[in-house]
């Protein structure tokens, strides 16, 4: 591997952002497929959120014993970046797998294929952010929110969550068992990170396994200004970190084995 | 002027699945590929075996060789798909893909919408699709079908939306992986007469077929593969006429 590897692979990941134009037709194709007949379309999985961030907010507040008032808004904002962030990753693993044929077929930009996962979760998650602006305003906290920092926090969460979705999907589709690890993985990490439950529930001295998760900074980065909170500049400088060692190990692998994927899959 | 060169080039595959060392011995008893070998714990399949040639402007060239030989590999090395583990591949200007069958052709949507789509993935600009559908509705003769879904298609039809589908780039190197077989018989002639017109205006075209006609009408050179190697490499009747001789088919010629 040399320097002209690494710039092949900063390449790489440009072209595929510039043939936006294939990643939306196969995501809007995916899409329609999947909603096919269906009357509400994408519109149930909103449903389906509202549904799932309602009842987690009632059982769990009488759990904690907790304030509805702070733990719905919570909750809400939680479970929508959550499932952004879960479904990514797991589908990510299967990116370059199951695009198979296209990938023997016809010379597009191998990065085209994670994109194209990116953006059908990206489009499910503004079908999501419904029921968050809903509860903004039910909670009147919509107008403590500072637009400049929620663009800040999201932009840093996707930039985290791209890098690992590269990751993944060249891991997974050599070692076709990392799925499983990663489907594991992250049913751990749902309960270890502060999603479902707040960081204020857990005593000081035990504060130890969420201060050393990165996950909660990447979530505290997105999730603060969306609940018109002030952004933590530790979060903020975790997560500019994050991103750009991820970046770089993700731009040295592509380098090294991006050719190798059409031999794998 | 060159338009395709290979040196020296190799591919070869690894399996990495357990089985497939269990698998080696089926495969190896067999004749048709290269026979897999074990590198310590991995079992490598060399589909493409230190191959040179160089195709220049006008040529048509015509792959032959029996299943495994490596024709398929070859075609997707020239399209850009497999990186060569060794030697190095130089080819210019656009190269079509390697669409065959109905990949990519979506049942739900109508042929219209699979046309824009296509249009989408082969980077044709906006201002050039209306023209292509026109001259696509003409050669594929499927007139109002077009506004319906490739669901309601008979087989027929979806082959014909398929060539139809397959001719919307232009490109200078037109790669083939024996297609018409996918057509009936009718369209057939249609699409023959298109596909040799295609291969005027392209600058060079590679074929894997052991269509004699087509060969006839259309190769000027045919190279015969075995086991990954260049066995022959001249005239195209030459080629098929050996690749039969090898395989026990005595003078017959027709396939």
């Amino acid at each position: 591997m040399n320097a002209q590897d690494v710039k092949h692979a900063a390449r790489l990941f440009a072209r595929g952002l510039s043939r936006f134009q294939v990643v939306n037709m196969f995501t809007t194709r995916e899409l329609r497929q999947r909603y096919r007949r269906s009357t509400l379309g994408p519109f149930w999985v909103t449903v389906s959120m509202a549904v799932w961030i309602g009842t987690l907010a009632f059982v769990l507040g009488r759990v904690f014993d907790a304030d509805t008032n702070k733990l719905l808004p919570f909750i809400s904002v939680s479970i929508i970046l959550w499932t952004f962030l879960a479904t990514s990753l797991n589908e990510a693993c299967m990116a370059y797998a199951s695009n198979e044929d296209y990938i023997k077929t016809i010379n597009l930009p191998i990065t085209i294929y994670v994109y194209r996962v990116a953006w059908a979760n990206a489009i499910i998650a503004a079908h999501n952010f419904i029921v968050y602006i809903a509860v903004a305003i039910l909670f009147s906290f919509i107008w403590n929110v500072r637009f400049l920092d929620v663009i800040l926090g999201l932009s840093l969460f996707v930039l985290n969550c791209l890098w690992m979705m590269f990751i993944l999907a060249l891991l997974c589709v050599r070692f076709r068992d990392t799925q499983s690890v990663v489907a594991s993985v992250l049913q751990v990490m749902f309960y270890l990170t502060p999603i479902i439950w707040m960081p204020s529930y857990v005593t000081v001295h035990k504060r130890l396994f969420i201060d050393f998760n990165p996950l909660y900074y990447l979530f505290e980065v997105a999730r603060a200004p969306l609940l018109g909170q002030p952004l933590s500049s530790t979060a903020v400088i975790v997560t500019i970190i994050a991103a750009m060692l991820g970046w770089t190990l993700t731009l040295l692998l592509y380098a090294r084995w991006a050719k190798r994927i059409p031999f794998w899959v | 002027m060159n338009i395709i060169k290979l040196e020296n080039v190799s591919i070869h595959f690894t399996l990495y699945d357990a089985a497939a060392r269990s698998l080696i011995h089926t495969v190896g008893s067999r004749t048709v590929g290269p026979p897999p070998r074990t590198v310590g714990r991995k079992v490598v399949v060399t589909a493409l075996d230190n191959v040179s040639f160089a195709i220049e402007e006008g040529e048509r060239v015509a792959l032959i060789g029996p299943n495994g030989s490596g024709k398929s590999t070859l075609l997707q090395v020239i399209a850009g798909i497999y990186t060569p583990n060794n030697g190095t591949v130089d080819v210019r200007g656009i190269v079509s893909p390697l669409f065959n069958s109905m990949l990519g052709i979506n049942l739900d949507l109508t042929g219209l919408e699979n046309i824009r789509d296509r249009a989408i993935l082969f980077e044709i600009p906006r201002s050039q699709v209306s023209q292509h559908i026109a001259e696509m509705t003409e050669i594929c003769g499927l007139g109002e079908y077009l506004d319906l879904p490739v669901r309601s298609y008979s087989t027929g039809m979806r082959a014909r939306l398929a060539f139809a589908l397959n001719l919307l780039l232009k490109p200078d190197v037109f790669l083939i992986d024996e297609w018409i077989g996918f057509v009936d018989y009718a369209f057939s002639q249609v699409a023959e007469q298109r596909m040799i017109d295609l291969a005027n205006e392209s600058r060079v075209i590679v074929m894997a077929s052991h269509n004699e006609e087509i060969l006839e009408r259309v190769c000027t050179r045919g190279i015969l593969l075995r086991a990954g190697r260049v066995e022959y490499d001249g005239d195209a009747l030459e080629a098929l006429r050996r690749y039969y001789r090898r395989s026990g088919r005595q003078g017959e010629l027709t396939s």
